[in-house]
């Protein structure tokens, strides 16, 4: 499984990519916020180019911290995706990204969310009709 | 952590044109780079001109942005230095030229209600005025020519007429400056660019804070802005508090993603429109769907924004109404003088990203002893000495609950201090406040 090691210790930011047919997942762990921002922007971009169009299920379960420096770095992770055709679901939203999403009205209004990775792996497929 | 920034808030600021904090009138103004600088023959000349045009004792070239008035040039006012050519903007008569479409004349300024509020006039220095906006080539104004005398006098046409004449000649003088200033820049690009992206971020982020706020009578009201722990230059947060049509008061705070001069921009836009939106339009979901539509129509692209607006007014037995409208914004919260803590305003869209963003306003009423509390993340995203635990929401109702008896000030001191043994320097975004209170009756009006 194709990783992406940060230089600091402890890692703020870990992500890793495995296929979920018909999308792929990307796992988030750590921090989004200002520091680590881009390089989930930089994973997105690279998973956009592996699938065309792009469906992408982003598992927020190992996400410790959100900021709104995170939440652009989400919104532009949809802008990619939707201008490549694609679909972006999320499972495992909770705590401060959760009710920043929420808050911010973009819950359900560009990121649908399911409850686990079987349900979004079926949403997934429909969209693709 | 930098120092914190408190604008003053006093009852009796009069107002300032909302034209003067046009971002695109701060952006040609910057390019010009006069302001703050020592003063240029060419423009003297054309100051000395006036005076003896007009024979009056004074004249002065006045330049202004957010934040102060420079006088440029200046004749008849002994020697200044550089320091003493800046005065706060809201002292001079000159930004008022921001908001007229030609001269503003005053035979005397004691009975002109345009005037009679100024320090100058109240103290009886300035008896005739007469000044003539100084545009840009896309017609923005940038200062002023002005004119004046101690003792009360009738202008003529013939004066008039000369004086507008001259404060064209002036323009061009500032736009030729300009031109001069850009080419300069373009020979040694790399250096001076970057300096003038500083400079114009500087005076952008100075229309963001203001140093200086009103307030109205009824209301005890408090701000400060604490820069993030990282120290970046440029801030994203801004607040502001105003009258917009009688009896209403507008205050507004908000908070664009991103940073340094691309997010001050956009931030510069904001509080412009909304200043612009609360006078036309009563209800804050109204201004904020303005301020989203404005947003969208400039394509910032990646930058979105969140903010709250709350209108007020003063309501019955000395309390106030208000309506709240959140744009993806933190809830505002209200703490009741029996210290318990409730959130206002339902949930709608961050600004900025969809044409329609579903903007609710909800109906506050506040009595007495009451307090209102608008907040930017950086307060309830501050991270812990250690780990990633944030402050919060919770923690943030808590401090808020135990503020009793304070005023605005005091209660903005407490939470600071909370939240900075909390977080220590740690706190990575910055945090912007505005408490707004209502005064028990038996307190002294603050």
């Amino acid at each position: 499984m194709p990783s992406q090691p940060m230089s600091n210790d402890p890692p703020p930011l870990r992500l890793s990519v495995c296929a979920a047919p018909p999308g792929q997942v990307v796992a988030v762990h750590g921090a989004l916020d200002l520091n680590t921002a881009t390089h989930l922007e930089h994973e997105v971009v690279k998973v956009c180019r592996q699938q065309n169009p792009p469906l992408v299920i982003m598992d927020m379960s190992g996400v410790e911290f959100c900021d709104s420096s995170g939440l652009s770095s989400l919104v532009r992770a949809w802008r990619q995706i939707d201008h490549d055709g694609g679909a972006l679901v999320l499972i495992g939203l909770h705590g401060t990204c959760e009710q920043l999403l929420r808050r911010t009205g973009l819950l359900g209004r560009i990121f649908p969310t399911h409850p686990t990775l079987a349900q979004a792996q079926d949403a997934l497929a429909r969209t693709r009709r | 952590m930098r120092a914190p920034l408190k604008p003053l808030i006093l009852p009796d600021v009069p107002p300032v044109p909302v034209q003067v904090y046009n971002p695109a009138r701060l952006a040609a103004l910057a390019a010009t780079a006069l302001m703050h600088t020592e003063p240029a023959p060419d423009l003297d000349n054309l100051c000395e001109l006036a005076a003896s045009a007009s024979g009056t004792r004074r004249a002065l070239v006045v330049l202004f942005d957010a934040r102060h008035a420079f006088y440029k040039a200046a004749v008849g006012c002994g020697p200044l230095t550089l320091g003493q050519r800046s005065f706060p903007l809201h002292t001079d008569a000159c930004p008022l030229l921001a908001g007229t479409s030609g001269p503003l004349v005053a035979e005397d300024t004691t009975r002109d209600a345009r005037l009679a509020h100024l320090p100058d006039v109240r103290d009886k220095r300035v008896g005739a005025w007469a000044g003539f906006p100084l545009r840009s080539a896309d017609g923005l104004v940038l200062g002023g020519l002005c004119v004046l005398d101690e003792q009360p006098h009738p202008w003529t046409d013939g004066q008039i007429d000369t004086l507008t004449g001259l404060a064209g000649a002036v323009s061009d003088v500032i736009e030729l400056r300009r031109q001069m200033h850009h080419a300069h820049e373009r020979i040694d690009a790399l250096e001076s660019s970057g300096a003038a992206a500083d400079r114009l971020a500087q005076t952008l982020q100075d229309s963001l804070l203001p140093p200086v706020i009103a307030r109205p009578e009824w209301l005890d009201a408090a701000a400060l802005y604490l820069p993030a722990g990282n120290g970046s230059s440029v801030v994203g947060d801004f607040y502001d508090l105003f009258p917009t049509r009688q009896p209403w008061w507008c205050a507004a705070l908000g908070d664009v993603s991103g940073k340094g001069l691309e997010a001050a921009k956009v931030t510069a836009l904001a509080r412009y429109t909304v200043r612009t939106e609360a006078t036309q339009h009563s209800s804050p979901a109204t201004v904020l769907a303005r301020l989203n539509d404005a947003l969208v129509r400039q394509r910032v692209n990646d930058r979105f924004l969140t903010a709250v607006c709350v209108m007020l007014r003063p309501g019955p037995d000395g309390g106030v109404r208000g309506l709240v409208s959140l744009g993806g914004h933190a809830p505002a919260l209200i703490r009741r003088a029996d210290a318990t803590v409730e959130e206002a305003g339902r949930p709608g869209l961050l600004l900025g990203i969809f044409a329609d963003a579903g903007l609710h306003a909800e109906q506050v009423e506040l009595a007495p002893g009451d307090a209102l509390l608008l907040y930017t993340d950086g307060v309830t995203e501050a991270h812990g000495r250690s780990g990633h635990a944030v402050w919060g929401l919770t923690a943030l109702s808590a401090v808020l609950a135990g503020c009793d008896g304070l005023n605005a000030e005091q209660t903005l001191e407490r939470i600071t201090t909370a939240l900075s043994e909390y977080a220590g320097d740690h706190h990575s975004d910055d945090t912007a406040l505005l408490l707004l209170r209502v005064p028990l009756p038996a307190e002294e009006k603050p």
